[in-house]
């Protein structure tokens, strides 16, 4: 039994209505964005793929996915400031969902795109979906409709340890864990893409449309001679008869789906790692009032208590220490019926907050408890008096303790995050199971303001040790160029873009997002308890 | 561990059995069956207390229940047991000062010497660390003395704040 978190929000106050207005303007900003990403495309490539007699890749997925049930998409707005904005989604589906009763993983290259060819990004994102394979044991599906590698930045996809090579490797250590894999070949899957299929244990290659191969008809005839067509070459009929690289051949794209939901209703289901479990319940406050809650400027504070009262069951929550390092929270809460550790950001961190971060985290830790770490954090305390009582040295015992706790870890980037307060509270290097934000978030190694005063000064030193003192303009003409590159640079666009999160959510679908999140994660047994050296 | 409901002033207790079979529930030390159906209206519900039924229309927001039964609205507070004996065991209204929590400047003083405040609202904004936070009353009292005005900085430690109760205010009328 727990305590239910009481609010002092006024929702007829003037700052609620005006944060309300600024955060449901950011809110349509974001989903007009993602609805652009989902669905809209050039007349011609439609047209392109009603000749081929395709499906586009959102139809596909959900035809796949079981009726009435959530989807869970990963990174919707990846690789938005790159490319022109041309690969929508970083030209690559990714998302949980279920599938003949299983939790999976759905891939699917989107050939609306440039012929569904791999970006840099759509690498990395496809390298990052196989990671959230490995680390929660869910299975996948992949969906191959994919040219190959975009060949212009054949440099940055390639040959370095996250590159191309990886997505296969990561395939090949799923099947190593018993985890299993289909592929759906809709498209052409070629070089580098025709291992998808080949390393899964289950694939249903299509009449017509669908082919394997390494080379191509085009490079064949340029490497040997050899004049051949694509379903000679690559085609359903040769691999699912003679080569033995395909499992089933399909003659329609309905009749595959239906065939791969066979397929995925002979996988078994995982045991869940036991954690402490109640009914679930909705909160007790409306997520709605989240937009009231969370301000219209960056700089002003907020009860992160509000948030937590809207994100978990029953509003509950049982704080620990409520008296000590307050600007840090902690406390225990149920998500979906699942018990959470809740660390939240009230304030800069200071020595008390980040040692009451570290305890309860050792204790969350022991008692199998997941934990979710709620960032909003302009950093650790500055200053003499800090560095003196060991500022440093208590960082380093909540990062250290942070970063080798054992129990599934999972962050949301509610409003700020800055400097090694990312660190601490568990960014993206710190291997959480999944990162979801908010699409006001902010993050970066300081704030734009901060960054541009210290390059500033470090610029007006060197030029007055030159013997010249510089005029407001030039100081102005050194500060702005900073300012807007970081103002650009650390939004949460430029972040979700580079896959610095798994993507970016609405707030009020925070619960749900971290309801499925903790779920899917639990298909992994949680490892004992183990330590570094803590600097005491 | 239980919930006292407050009913037009008069708190009751109401704890949940734990007894094979379901719903049961001893109120004021008294055990009953009892058992809440969804009904078709939204917030519609049937009550089945003791074998008699009951139709309710019922309102929640955090912990107040607005129930509407036999054409009357009645609001309940739900309060905690544990959070019930902690607001009894807990000094109120006392005189005390409000001290920073850490180093920084002042934004705006919201109050001055002599103002009446309720808890919760906002007696002065601060800037540490590139966040502006807010300094609130705790409970209703009345401004003491403001030691610190707009542009100021301050230590941690430093007195902001002091409040006084209603009742320092006669005295030091007297």
């Amino acid at each position: 039994m727990m305590r239910r978190i009481e609010s002092r929000i006024d929702p007829r106050s003037a700052d609620f209505q005006r944060f309300r207005a600024a955060n449901l303007d950011r809110v349509a900003e974001f989903q007009a964005m993602q609805d652009a990403a989902r669905f809209e495309r050039p007349q011609r490539d439609f047209d392109r793929l009603e000749h081929h007699g395709k499906m586009f890749v959102r139809d596909r997925i959900q035809k796949l996915l079981d009726p009435g049930t959530p989807f869970l998409e990963l990174s919707s707005l990846a690789a938005n400031t790159e490319y022109d904005g041309d690969a929508k989604s970083a030209s690559v589906v990714c998302g949980i969902g279920v599938v003949s009763g299983r939790e999976v993983i759905v891939r699917a290259d989107d050939p609306s795109i440039k012929g569904g060819a791999w970006y840099p990004l759509t690498v990395k994102k496809n390298v990052r979906i196989l990671d959230i394979a490995i680390e929660n044991r869910l299975p996948v599906v992949h969906v191959c409709d994919s040219a190959g590698g975009f060949l212009p930045l054949q440099s940055e996809i390639f040959a370095d340890r996250d590159n191309a090579g990886r997505i296969f490797r990561n395939q090949s250590i799923l099947s190593k864990m018993g985890v299993p894999q289909l592929s759906l070949v809709f498209g052409q899957c070629t070089a580098g893409g025709a291992y998808i299929p080949s390393l899964s244990d289950y694939s249903i290659i299509l009449r017509g449309n669908g082919g394997i191969f390494l080379g191509g008809p085009p490079l064949v005839k340029a490497a040997t001679g050899e004049i051949v067509d694509h379903d000679t070459l690559g085609g359903a009929d040769v691999h699912t008869q003679v080569s033995g690289v395909a499992d089933y051949a399909a003659n329609s794209e309905d009749e595959a789906i239906l065939l791969g939901r066979e397929i995925v209703s002979q996988w078994h289901r995982p045991e869940k790692a036991l954690i402490e479990r109640r009914e679930p319940e909705p909160p007790a406050y409306d997520p709605e009032e989240l937009y009231g809650i969370l301000p219209d400027d960056i700089k002003i504070q907020f009860d992160m208590r509000e948030v937590i009262a809207r994100i978990v069951d029953g509003s509950y929550f049982h704080e620990y220490q409520p008296d000590y390092g307050k600007t840090l929270i902690c406390g225990y809460a149920y998500i979906w019926g699942q018990k959470v550790g809740i660390l939240a950001n009230n304030g800069v961190l200071f020595n008390d907050s980040s040692l009451k971060g570290a305890h309860f985290i050792e204790l969350c830790d022991k008692n199998r408890t997941p934990l979710v770490f709620l960032q909003n954090i302009t950093g650790f305390m500055v200053g003499r008096e800090y560095e003196a009582r060991g500022i440093c040295k208590d960082g380093a015992k909540f990062i250290m303790v942070q970063a080798g706790a054992s129990v599934p870890k999972f962050t949301v980037m509610v409003n700020g995050s800055f400097g090694a307060g990312n660190y601490g509270m568990c960014g993206r290097a710190y291997d959480g199971r999944f990162i979801f934000s908010w699409p006001n978030h902010q993050i970066g190694i300081m704030g734009a303001e901060q960054a541009a005063n210290t390059l500033a000064d470090v610029k007006i030193r060197q030029l007055e040790r030159a013997g010249k003192t510089p005029s407001e303009a030039e100081i102005e003409a050194i500060r702005d160029p900073i300012i807007e590159s970081y103002a650009r640079e650390s939004s949460a666009y430029y972040a979700t873009s580079h896959l610095w999160d798994d993507g970016l959510i609405d707030p009020v679908d925070t619960r749900n997002a971290l309801g499925m999140a903790i779920s899917a994660s639990l298909n992994t047994p949680i490892e004992e308890p183990h330590y570094g050296v803590l600097r005491l | 561990m239980g919930y006292h409901f407050e009913l037009a002033g008069e708190a009751h207790a109401v704890h949940p059995v734990h007894a094979p079979g379901r719903g049961r529930l001893s109120i004021e030390g008294r055990a009953f069956a009892a058992e809440l159906f969804p009904g078709l209206a939204e917030g519609e519900h049937v009550l089945e207390i003791d074998g008699r039924q009951e139709r309710l229309f019922i309102a929640v927001r955090g912990e107040t229940h607005f129930v509407h039964w036999r054409g009357r609205v009645h609001r309940i507070e739900a309060i905690n047991a544990l959070e019930r004996a902690r607001r009894a065991a807990e000094p109120s209204g006392g005189a005390e000062e409000m001290r920073a929590p850490m180093p920084g400047t002042v934004v705006e003083v919201a109050v001055s010497a002599g103002d009446t405040v309720e808890v919760g609202q906002v007696l002065m904004t601060i800037e540490s660390m590139k966040l502006q936070t807010a300094i609130t009353a705790p409970h209703d009292a009345t401004v003491a003395e403001v030691f610190v005005s707009a542009g100021a900085t301050f230590d941690q430690g430093d007195p902001l704040v002091r409040l006084g109760s209603g009742e320092d205010e006669e005295e030091e009328g007297r």
